[in-house]
């Protein structure tokens, strides 16, 4: 056998290999809730009222009421999951894994005080930063 | 391509291509936008809430009452009387129409999977004499792709 049909069936040997230990690879997304809708910088303190942060940012995920006053909560969760397996074939006896899994979220809240006024609006958005693989 | 490569190409394709998943999920019936229309803030009741959209998904009933109460009547003594927490009714009504699309590719070495949940939401808020105060819609179903990241 010449040395270039060595090295191609050597190649060959390497990638079937490979191949039959590689499970596989999988990506996994998930999204629930929409992004917000608008700027939480619309909202001022002391002076923004309850209907135009509802109009501004529509329905909350969650209404939560303390004892000052109600709060509004709107949140965009996202998910990426990503894993690679390597198994054997015939065992079935699992050579390696790796996973990774990112949970980020975009979260309004708005604090108001009993009379319907904001009083407090703290805002985070973290799916920017949500590495695509 | 030429024709004696045809059964290989389509042969590999029929071992690497598993199959393909479309999923769709509908929780509770869509809310009726003419039916939204027609809430008068400050003139709809909840009684007439109630008839048109049926019961809610979500009911916000307790007031917070024990609020400006003096704390003595919190601490337990011989004859105090204890606290009473007031039942006044609704302060909003959550409706809600959900919906779900999953979408995935199964390869035999790779797959992905997609689920995405969206939400029409219509939120009511009462004042106390059951007038409704204000409200908000959002129909963020709408924004949801129908095959995963391909129609994002």
């Amino acid at each position: 056998m010449k040395q270039s049909e060595r090295r191609r069936f050597l190649a060959g040997v390497i990638v079937w290999a490979v191949a039959m230990l590689s499970e596989g690879c999988t990506i996994a997304r998930s999204y629930s809730g929409a992004p917000l809708r608008a700027d939480a910088s619309v909202l001022v303190e002391g002076q923004s009222t309850k209907g135009e942060v509802l109009r501004s940012f529509g329905p909350p995920t969650q209404i939560t009421h303390q004892t000052d006053g109600d709060a509004f909560v709107y949140s965009f969760d996202r998910m990426n999951f990503s894993s690679l397996t390597l198994q054997e074939p015939i065992t079935g006896l699992r050579l390696f894994t790796y996973q990774r899994e990112f949970n980020k979220r975009d979260r309004l809240v708005v604090l108001f005080d009993f009379g319907g006024v904001v009083r407090s609006v703290t805002v985070e958005h973290d799916t920017p930063e949500m590495p695509a693989l | 391509m030429s024709r004696s490569s045809l059964p290989i190409t389509a042969g590999s394709l029929l071992v690497v291509l598993s199959g393909c998943v479309v999923g769709r999920v509908y929780r509770d019936h869509p809310l009726d936008q003419q039916k939204i229309a027609a809430i008068e803030r400050g003139v709809t009741t909840r009684k007439e809430i109630l008839e048109q959209f049926g019961p809610p998904q979500e009911v916000e009933v307790r007031e917070l009452v024990a609020v400006g109460v003096p704390i003595e009547q919190f601490l337990s003594r011989r004859g105090a009387k204890a606290p009473v927490e007031t039942l006044v009714g609704a302060r909003y009504f959550r409706y809600t129409f959900s919906r779900a699309n999953v979408f995935g590719i199964l390869l035999l070495l790779f797959n992905y999977a997609e689920f995405d949940q969206k939400n029409d939401t219509l939120v009511i808020f009462f004042n106390s004499d059951d007038i409704v105060e204000d409200y908000a819609v959002g129909t963020d179903t709408a924004l949801l792709p129908r095959f995963g990241f391909w129609s994002r």
